[in-house]
């Protein structure tokens, strides 16, 4: 009896696919892959296996350019345009807060860097007014702006945190072209939900070094917290938008690992560890796409 | 309707349901015929193609059957998809005869 290993495989490749396509047509797909089988085999071929995945690629390629991506996709997008210039403003402020908060009334107020903090939000704002793909526009124009300053005499082309910045910037333009956006978002964020979901965030934001603490903390406790924070976040991971947000999310860290590597300089950033910095970089919007358990009504 | 030069595999499959209704497995072994086995498609191509058919409307389900306790479909060319086939043989037709004629004037030229 070969034919079952065989099919449960092709059934794990059609996994691939959007779950919409699969309720049309994995069952005739399984049956054409069954009859195209030698009466002897096992595995997929290399050949169907490869076809398989670029034909689920192209299907969710078309899926993105119609603007009809699946729900939990959809869902995971729109999320992700709220959560995206969240981030990015929490990691501005984070970058300068002993500076912020050395300032006195005697110093004159830095409106330019606030402003340039501030604008990291008009994208969003755009969104929420309804004006998404001119969202778009404002946030496709900052990444050709940060881009220019990395390619200029002095810049730092290859510097992890401006690589993830770039992600970060670049999936929320997409986000925002391909998604409901920021007010779909909101509908899936329940007063439930974000009362749960606050200590998660706050967890998350002090394990990641957001918030400011006046002591040297020891390691073991932001340690200690980041586990924790994982664990509470981990439910998001059930849920289908949960999972789809947490890889948009995890291409952040990604690419400012890969950087990382490339530069073979060292393994640090934020002047953390490198699991620190992933973390710190994961665990917050993790810990808002656990909102999504609560109140992602129509995910599936 | 502005119309685009559809890819060979594409045609094919049009082609192989110009015959009649057809099921997946039934599509590509016609295929494959038709080609002189030079294409040959594979499940992933085949259920892209049939899926973004079906959504422009050049073909639609015929009907199902339930056979050996599996799924089968049987898919056929809509008024839209029989006008696109047309046209794009026509379009085809009409470059090969101009290729024939100039590579006979080629030849003749060159005796």
């Amino acid at each position: 009896m070969t034919a079952a290993p065989l099919e449960q495989r092709y059934r794990r490749l059609l996994a691939c696919y959007p779950a919409e396509h699969r309720s049309t047509y994995a069952e005739e797909m399984i049956g054409v892959l069954l009859a195209s089988a030698r009466s002897d085999q096992r595995r997929p071929g290399v050949a169907d296996t490869l076809d398989l995945i670029g034909g689920a690629g192209r299907i969710r390629l078309r899926a993105l350019a119609t603007g009809t991506p699946d729900p939990g996709w959809r869902d995971a997008l729109a999320l992700t345009s709220l959560i995206a210039p969240v981030l990015l403003v929490a990691l501005a402020l984070k970058q300068n807060l002993g500076w912020l908060a050395g300032l006195t009334w005697h110093n004159p107020v830095p409106y330019l860097y606030l402003a340039g903090v501030a604008a990291l939000l008009v994208p969003v704002a755009l969104g929420l007014l309804g004006l998404r793909r001119i969202g778009a526009l404002a946030v496709a124009a900052t990444v050709v702006w940060f881009a220019v300053q990395a390619a200029a005499p002095g810049g730092q082309v290859l510097d992890p945190r401006l690589a993830a910045y770039l992600v970060l910037i670049a999936i929320q333009a997409v986000a925002l072209v391909a998604s409901p956006g920021p007010r779909h978002a909101l509908r899936l964020i329940t007063r439930k939900g974000i009362v749960i979901a606050l200590p998660w965030i706050a967890g998350a934001a002090y394990a990641g070094g957001l918030i400011p603490t006046s002591y040297p903390e020891p390691q073991i406790v932001a340690r200690v917290a980041i586990v924790a924070v994982a664990i509470a976040g981990l439910p998001a991971l059930i849920t289908p938008a949960g999972r789809r947000l947490a890889v948009l999310i995890a291409v952040i860290p990604g690419s400012a690992f890969v950087v990382t590597v490339l530069t073979f300089a060292h393994v640090q950033f934020y002047d953390m560890s490198l699991p620190a910095a992933l973390a710190s970089l994961c665990l917050p919007p993790l810990a808002l796409a656990s909102v999504t358990i609560l109140a992602a009504r129509r995910a599936g | 309707m502005s119309r685009t030069v559809i890819q060979e595999p594409t045609f094919l499959i049009l082609t192989a349901l110009a015959a009649g209704p057809q099921h997946g497995y039934g599509i590509m072994t016609d295929v494959a015929r038709i080609s002189g086995d030079r294409v040959k498609l594979r499940a992933g191509t085949l259920y892209a193609a049939l899926d973004r058919l079906r959504a422009d409307g050049i073909i639609d389900v015929d009907r199902e059957e339930i056979v050996e306790s599996r799924l089968r479909r049987y898919y056929r060319l809509t008024e839209d998809g029989i006008r696109v086939l047309d046209e794009e043989a026509t379009r085809m037709q009409a470059n090969a005869r101009v290729a024939v004629s100039r590579l006979k004037a080629l030849a003749a030229g060159a005796s």
